[in-house]
């Protein structure tokens, strides 16, 4: 009788050692030396791509200034209020949407067209609704996410198993009950998914708004930077912003239980 | 009453107390464009002298990236006043049934200049060819008409091109995708001290522009009609804030320097060689007749304002 040997499965890599972190670092790797290369050549104008140094500088000093706290906290305030507005209400309209196919005919070709508008047309409507205060960069952070958000739901709504509607309906749970205990939970993802491309825009179209009409917020220091042509300062400033992106995006996905989905 | 109790009554009595001016004061929201330069730092620069606040007047400044957004708000009525709006670009609001007015000059010529990397053959302007170009900000600008009068007077043969703003044109010139470029000090003063760029003209040259009122303030007309004594101190303030800027060893320089990260020497040579006090005063709107003729080629209005229409939209406040 032939012997056969017990197959084992290979102990998991550790986060650091995995394949995708690894790829994900190179590419970084691969962006800073290309950037330093590049710098250090004088192909391009030297005061618009510094070396790597003088920005890391830069971003030390940012980092060492307490006014910009005081900025960062407008923005985020200005961000996460937006997004609360736009998400909720991104949420019940896809709702409303993915349940009701009359209106989702109706209406969601006009979302699909809306929302890859560039929302900075909205702006001077904006600041005539609710001033050149941070109420108008709100309104623009809640306009950018809301499509995302809304479609992102509708779509989930319409792709929740239709056996555990049955099942919600021969328990005769009522709509309230059916709401939270069946499409809430089965929306989890798509709504988190919605969220996450929702405050990546919501990010967007407050800065930009805080670019055009601002005393005060990230987007304000940005062109200030810019307009005083002191570029260091300006790339400090986005590349905290990009890691904070990232940190941010990727804590609503933990939170949302995104890492737990399994990929085939 | 316990001593607890007192403490807190005198606490918040003092508190209370110390809001007391600030509630005074008549509060003015205003735009302001172009942050950074010296003629547009007369609120920020009255305001920190506290010159503002002796006339009963608290500013709320908004800055923008260009005379539209500027004026967008005051149209709307989210701001009482707008600071370095273009006066072709309020000319064509009015025009079109905007409630704008314009109650004093902003800018009467320009300190704006137009330089060339020093490594280019471009001395003047006389040295440039038709294959050359010369940067103008956007279509309508005040430099846009700086260009176009280069054009007509000095017979400049350079295609006039538009850049955006001193910092995307720098980096434009810089770059070699343009051969003139334009700025507006102290933008572009470092880089002149380094060597990396040489002045070919300044605004000035042009005899149109040196007569001409390019950028202005303005109000919204319901503003202006509702706040006319608190807008008029604030145009007194605005005044007395000049005085206080071309004052020998005025501390309105470091504070400047300051607000604009320029050295102390750069915000002087500003002030000194590009800013004469002339150019900031605002007591009357030069060039009008130019002016509407530039607006008119251009297509911002259809035909020139009336007497009567100029009588309601410039309201100079003295």
């Amino acid at each position: 009788m032939a012997e056969t040997d017990r197959v084992t499965r290979a102990a998991p890599l550790p986060q650091w050692a995995h394949p995708v972190t690894l790829v994900r670092v190179a590419i970084i790797l691969a962006v800073l030396v290309i950037w330093e290369a590049v710098a250090a050549s004088g192909l391009l104008y030297r005061d618009v791509v510094p070396r790597l140094g003088i920005i890391v500088a830069a971003v030390w000093k940012l980092l060492s200034t307490p006014d910009y706290y005081w900025h960062l906290g407008v923005t985020a305030g200005e961000i996460g209020t937006g997004l609360l507005v736009g998400g909720v209400s991104g949420l019940l309209v896809g709702l409303v949407l993915g349940a009701n196919r009359l209106l989702s005919r109706a209406f969601e070709a006009y979302l699909y067209y809306l929302g890859p508008t560039p929302k900075i047309i909205f702006f001077p409507v904006m600041i005539m609704w609710f001033g050149v205060g941070p109420g108008s960069k709100i309104a623009m952070g809640a306009i950018s996410c809301f499509f995302p958000i809304a479609l992102s739901t509708a779509a989930g709504m319409r792709q929740i198993d239709k056996v555990l509607i049955r099942v919600g309906r021969s328990f005769r749970l009522n709509a309230w009950q059916m709401a939270t205990k069946i499409y809430l939970p089965a929306l989890r993802h798509p709504i988190i998914n919605g969220v996450r491309l929702g405050l990546g825009v919501a990010i967007i179209g407050t800065l930009l708004a805080e670019t055009k009409l601002s005393n005060r917020g990230i987007g304000f220091l940005i062109i200030q930077a810019y307009s005083l042509f002191d570029m260091p300062r300006m790339y400090a400033m986005l590349i905290v912003l990009f890691v904070l992106a990232i940190g941010v995006n990727a804590l609503v996905g933990r939170l949302g239980g995104l890492h737990t989905i399994r990929r085939s | 009453m316990t001593r607890m109790t007192r403490r807190a009554f005198v606490a918040a009595a003092a508190v209370i107390a110390s809001t007391l001016p600030a509630a005074a004061e008549d509060l003015l929201k205003l735009t302001i464009g172009q942050r950074g330069n010296w003629d547009t730092a007369i609120a920020h620069l009255g305001s920190k002298a506290g010159i503002f606040k002796k006339h009963g007047i608290a500013l709320e400044m908004i800055y923008t990236s260009g005379s539209g957004e500027t004026l967008q708000p005051v149209i709307a009525g989210s701001v009482d006043l707008g600071l370095a709006v273009g006066t072709i670009g309020a000319f064509a609001a009015y025009s079109k049934g905007a409630p704008v007015r314009i109650i004093g000059a902003e800018a009467t010529g320009a300190a704006d200049y137009w330089y060339a990397k020093t490594s280019s053959n471009i001395k003047t302007l006389k040295d440039t060819t038709d294959k050359n170009t010369i940067a103008f900000s956007t279509n309508g600008s005040s430099t846009h008409s700086i260009v176009r009068a280069f054009v007509n007077e000095l017979g400049v043969a350079a295609k006039p091109t538009p850049t955006g703003n001193p910092s995307a044109t720098l980096t434009a010139v810089m770059t070699d995708q343009v051969d003139i470029g334009w700025a507006s000090p102290p933008f572009g003063l470092r880089e002149i001290e380094e060597g990396k760029i040489r002045v070919v003209a300044k605004a000035t040259d042009a005899a149109m522009v040196r007569g001409q009122t390019v950028r202005t303030v303005v109000a919204n007309a319901e503003a202006l009609a509702k706040k006319k004594d608190a807008i008029g101190r604030f145009m007194q303030a605005y005044r007395e804030t000049i005085a206080y800027m071309y004052a020998n060893d005025t501390p309105a320089l470091k504070d400047y320097a300051e607000f604009a990260g320029v050295s102390e020497a750069t915000a002087r040579k500003a002030r000194d060689e590009f800013f004469p006090r002339a150019l900031v005063e605002p007591d009357a709107i030069h060039g009008i007749d130019s002016l509407m003729s530039e607006a008119v080629t251009l297509k911002f209005i259809p035909q020139p304002l009336t007497k009567e229409q100029l009588a309601e939209l410039i309201q100079i406040q003295k």
